[in-house]
């Protein structure tokens, strides 16, 4: 996800500003040898300081660049960043909607972190590598115009112990990274001990809880350690590329010297290249490997795997019929291979314009069946039609439109209170909004919160007054089947009475999952489930055919006297 | 100043735990230190000597030495450091979690889980770095100094020029951390907006998934990008501005040092190889003065260390001592329990014979749970005595069900024996039908093996498993803290038939809210503000029509 930006016109800005940056370090070991040699020895001041002045310059410019390379990295990351974002957030929206109650509040916090640490990494990197590359090459250059024989005596252990480095990095990578995953291990289990003490206490089960903490933070403790390879590398990175030239240089000097072959500034600019610019850099180079290196790698791998997504391609489907029949044709529904099926064999119609309750236990799968007539999950076995089209080769932006689910747990923006209840029509006129509300029941919520164009806040809202605007957008939407999941769970019974027939005038099927009793009296049609047996018909018919109906009815009646 | 004597000890204490890599790192990091400071000395005496005519044998031999010691101090400086910080972190997390553990449930009550996850993660990081970054700093003041002496003694005025230097960048430095701060503060007040927006996304998936809104979502939450990439732009300007102030200072040091002692050696006080170590020294120096911003990481290890002992400095519970006779009953005497100066329950005697079953009912905030917690030994009250048969009351004494069951383990089946960890499947099995879990259970991908992680159970779902888990605890004394409240009335009837055999002959405490509920218990107590208002049978109190309110829901008032 990087590579492109590295290709681009702003690596080449960067690139000339940087070898104008690398002047300085060109010109140090020549500007020292002239400064001393043609100057300071040789009896004349003046010249000394003119090298030492044009050796200023250099620098002067050079501190001047620093500023313009800082805007060129901004060019460079930037784009990276907008682009990290839009991965992030597109794909923990699209697996939050995949796989509800799966993405934790806290994953957000995580990611948004690494996108920072991606982009000063990249930033540090790129300027890490630049001066690795620029300032080996500048004092090869300057080495070689001094002394050809020290330039080579240079180029090749600084070369071997940079492959050296390079090649110890998968190792050191995966150091690191098993530091990461026992931090995130300790992360876990911490959470797990401190969101379940109160139950951990009532069990007695504080041994075996410190037991498994002790272990996670013995993980830790154990890779921390580990991470001490980086150490001996680094060690040989420096003994390699800079102490072996360094001796190399003063053996050859003390050897060449008694020969006349050197001169002292020749010396001492040469001790410039490799004592002040060769050695510090591989210091840094290799710290750098360590601090910006390794961490930006792995980051860049996790937050691969964070946002990796597989697309999702809808191509246009058939559309969807005018005033569709729902038809179950022998349906079967199972978690996993397993597992015991949740639906089994079930066939059922509900004609268009029909008001249909689903009753039964809590957790026996009323809403899985939700799921599968909407075509949001598909059925193990058996077929979903709407009309005479199975479900899934419907257009899906037209499904979504045509068939509204308004699950228990409503969701409510930060926005205003129109754009809330618009949400499933968002061409929606004030007229259609208000009416919807008053419907439902909501108009007197939304006179409280301060009118259709009033700022709404979801913390301030009870679950019960949630459920009410969830409710106004799904009765003010253009859909022709609408299921409510519970959807008035937290409402008392008159006002879910209220909703429930607002919706069945609405007109289009209606399809109520219920919480009380009370909704199935109202419907045209009842389905009960219970163990993975399904009956339909009317309250009449069930409560003399389904034992489980039965049941249901009796206690449900004494609990309401 | 932050540090307590609370957070001073704990600092102390970690670096005791570390005490030995701590000091090993010290000498192998001043050994490093001393090869920086020798390094140009020993250069600069080579290349006299060759220039002298003289033998540089002896100070080559010192330099390959400087070399060998500093390239055995880089190995055992990073040994040792990832050594005293793993050390020190373990030490650090091992006392949190020892302490945790002991105080309970006062810990959760002061802090939320995530807030206490990361004090044991990223705080105890770094205060785990607090010793060797201690003596990271206190060695690169070392540096700086040496370096500062070296060249007094090298060139007496270059020192001058280096001491400007410094106190350049660490003007530079400062003025460049708060600038740096307050174009962070943009770039994160538009990071916490688009988070904020995310975070509410992630509560409406289902709604998202069934209206296909998904790219109007990802554009509404992306509304601030543009404000987050200016101020990322911003922040490389403010980091570009400081490096340039930088450069330019060190840059004229160096070309200072060189015009200085270049005029030197021309006027031969100085000797030639003087060039080359002026101009180390004064790097090394101001280098090591940027390094010395690494001091508020210092204030960063103090304030990490600071959170963690605010933990440790809560208080431990002090259990009571048993009584001298042993009565037939679990007796709670003169309870008294403090919630921010209020009494929640104010001096409250409670007997429950054993083997018989105590309803306590009243309305919300009048002390029920407080007293379902106090009575099995889950929170120890400010004063008063809990005990059972005349030994005190101690956390795990009893088996809950809660409303609001949090399940702990790695599996369906491991979280039902968290109270039993040698029961048998058969026996998890049998708690599990009789809690009505059984058959949701059987329908999981991996039956009582399937992950908890990743597992949308609804409210009932759990609650049966929380009574499941009650059954197979197996202890004499049961509270049931409104652990069937969210199941249907069906449900529920089933299930506490189920427990009226699975408890037989235990000692029970049920906090209930509904009447059935009530009437099945030998004996009704009705609490008030924290103490005792009325005692006895359903039967007898349902005459009371204050009695009766109680058991009306929200929705059949309304």
């Amino acid at each position: 996800m990087i590579g492109p930006f590295l290709r681009n016109r702003n690596t080449a800005a960067l690139l000339a500003w940087s070898a104008l940056d690398s002047l300085p370090v060109l010109l140090s070991g020549i500007c020292v040898t002239m400064a001393l040699d043609r100057g300071f020895l040789a009896g004349r001041r003046d010249v000394g300081l003119v090298w030492i002045a044009a050796l200023g310059a250099a620098l002067a410019v050079r501190a001047i660049t620093a500023r313009r390379i800082n805007e060129r990295l901004a060019d460079l990351v930037e784009p990276i960043r907008v682009d990290l974002v839009r991965r992030v957030v597109r794909a923990t929206v699209s697996k939050a909607v995949r796989e509800p109650g799966r993405t934790r509040h806290s994953a957000i916090a995580q990611i948004t972190s690494q996108v920072d640490a991606v982009c000063a990494l990249t930033g540090a990197a790129v300027l890490a590598v630049r001066d690795t590359v620029l300032i080996t090459g500048a004092v090869l250059i300057g080495l070689t115009a001094l002394k050809p024989v020290l330039a080579l005596a240079t180029a090749v252990p600084v070369t071997a112990a940079l492959l050296l480095l390079i090649a110890s990095l998968r190792t050191l990578a995966a150091r690191q990274a098993a530091t990461i995953t026992a931090n995130e291990e300790v992360a876990q289990e911490s959470t797990a001990l401190l969101l379940g003490l109160r139950d951990i206490l009532a069990c007695g089960a504080q041994p075996l809880a410190a037991e498994r903490m002790y272990a996670a933070v013995e993980r830790l403790a154990g890779a921390t350690r580990g991470l001490s390879r980086s150490g001996t590398v680094r060690a040989a990175v420096l003994a390699i590329g800079g102490y072996l030239p360094l001796l190399a240089l003063v053996g050859l000097a003390a050897w060449q010297h008694a020969t006349g072959g050197m001169q002292t500034g020749v010396l001492l600019g040469v001790a410039t290249y490799i004592f002040a610019h060769l050695l510090p850099m591989l210091r840094a180079t290799v710290q750098n490997a360590n601090s910006v290196g390794l961490p930006l790698l792995i980051t860049v791998r996790r937050l691969r795997e964070a946002t990796r997504v597989d697309e999702v391609t809808s191509c246009r489907g058939v559309a969807v019929p005018a005033e569709p029949d729902l038809r179950l044709e022998r349906i079967a529904f199972t978690y996993g291979r397993v597992a015991e099926p949740i639906v089994c064999d079930l066939s059922v119609t509900v004609p268009f314009g029909r008001h249909v309750a689903i009753v039964g236990p809590s957790g026996v799968g009323k809403s899985t069946l939700a799921r599968l007539m909407c075509g949001l999950s598909r059925p193990s076995a058996g077929a979903v039609l709407l009309g005479e089209q199975p479900i899934q080769r419907l257009d899906g932006a037209e499904l979504s439109q045509a068939i509204t689910l308004v699950p228990q747990d409503a969701y409510i923006f930060t926005g205003t209170v129109r754009e809330n209840l618009a949400y499933l029509a968002p061409q929606a006129s004030t007229t259609t909004l208000t009416r919807s509300a008053e419907a439902v029941g909501a108009a007197a919520l939304i006179e409280r919160l301060g009118g259709l164009d009033a700022a709404l806040e979801p913390i301030r809202l009870s679950e019960g007054e949630r459920q009410l605007i969830a409710l106004t957008r799904a009765h003010a939407s253009a859909a022709r089947m609408v299921i409510l999941d519970e959807a008035t769970n937290h409402l008392d019974t008159a006002a879910e009475e209220q909703a429930e027939d607002a919706f069945a005038k609405r007109g289009g099927t209606l399809i109520v999952i219920a919480h009380r009793l009370s909704s199935a009296l109202r419907a045209d049609m009842v389905i009960v489930i219970d163990d993975a047996q399904v009956q339909w018909g009317t309250h009449e018919e069930l409560r003399t055919a389904s034992p489980c109906y039965a049941r249901l009815l009796r206690y449900w009646n004494t609990s309401v006297n | 100043m932050i540090g307590s004597t609370g957070t001073r000890r704990l600092l102390w204490g970690s670096a005791r735990a570390a005490r030995r890599d701590t000091a090993v790192f010290a000498i192998a990091a001043a050994t490093g230190i001393i090869v920086a400071l020798a390094l140009p000395a020993t250069l600069s005496s080579i290349v006299d000597a060759i220039a002298r005519g003289g033998s540089p044998a002896p100070a080559i031999v010192q330099l390959a030495c400087l070399a060998a010691l500093d390239l055995c101090a880089t190995v055992v400086t990073s040994s040792t450091k990832n050594a005293s910080v793993a050390r020190s972190g373990a030490w650090l997390r091992r006392s949190m979690v020892d302490h945790i553990l002991a105080v309970g449930l006062p810990v959760t009550r002061r802090w939320a889980a995530g807030d206490l996850a990361a004090r044991m993660v990223g705080g105890a990081s770094a205060a785990a770095d607090g010793s060797f970054t201690a003596v990271t700093v206190a060695l690169t003041a070392v540096t700086a100094a040496g370096a500062a002496i070296a060249l007094w003694l090298v060139v007496p005025f270059g020192a001058l020029v280096f001491l400007a230097a410094a106190a350049g960048a660490m003007y530079v430095l400062r003025r460049g951390t708060k600038a740096v701060g307050r174009t962070s503060a943009d770039y994160q007040s538009a990071q916490g907006r688009i988070s904020a927006r995310l975070s509410e996304t992630l509560t409406g998936a289902r709604t998202i998934e069934a209206s296909g809104t998904q790219a109007r979502e990802v554009d509404r939450i992306l509304a601030s990008l543009p404000e987050l990439t200016a101020a990322g732009r911003a922040n490389w300007r403010t980091q570009g501005s400081v490096g340039q102030a930088l450069s330019l200072l060190t840059a004229a040091a160096q070309v200072a040092m060189l015009a200085l002692t270049g005029l030197g050696i021309a006027a031969g006080w100085l000797q030639p190889g003087d060039m080359v170590a002026a101009v180390a020294y004064v790097t090394l120096g101001i280098n090591a003065v940027h390094q010395l911003s690494a001091v508020t990481y210092l204030s960063h290890v103090r304030g990490a260390a600071d959170r963690i002992s605010q933990v440790l400095d809560t208080a431990r519970p002090q259990f009571r001592t048993p009584l001298t006779t042993a009565p037939q009953a679990l007796l709670l005497s003169g309870i008294i329990v403090l919630d921010e100066g209020r009494r929640v329950l104010d001096g409250l005697d409670l007997a429950v014979p054993v083997g018989s079953t105590v309803a306590i009912v009243g309305r919300s905030g009048s002390g029920k749970s407080a007293l379902a917690r106090v009575a099995g030994g889950l929170l120890v009250p400010d004063e008063g005595s809990v005990t059972f048969l005349g030994q005190p009351v101690l956390p795990g004494d009893a088996a809950y069900a809660f409303e609001q069951p949090e399940l702990v383990g790695d599996t369906i089946g491991q979280a039902l024996a968290l109270g039993r960890p040698q029961a048998s499947p058969a026996q998890i099995a049998r708690a599990a039908e009789a809690a009505c879990a059984a058959g949701f259970i059987r329908r999981l991908p991996d039956g009582y093996a399937t992950p908890l992680t990743g597992l949308a159970l609804s409210a009932g779902e759990t609650q049966r498993l929380g009574v499941a888990r009650a059954i197979v605890h197996d202890s004499p004394i049961v509270i049931l803290d409104e652990a069937t409240s969210s199941l249907d009335t069906a449900t529920e009837a089933a299930v506490s038939d189920a427990l009226r055999t699975a408890f037989a002959g235990k000692t029970r405490l049920v906090i209930a809210h509904r009447p059935a509920a009530a009437a099945a218990a030998d004996l009704v107590v009705w609490l008030q503000d924290g103490t005792i208002h009325a005692v006895g049978t359903h039967r007898d109190l349902w005459a009371e029509a204050h009695y009766r309110q109680l058991f009306r829901t929200p929705e059949d008032r309304a």
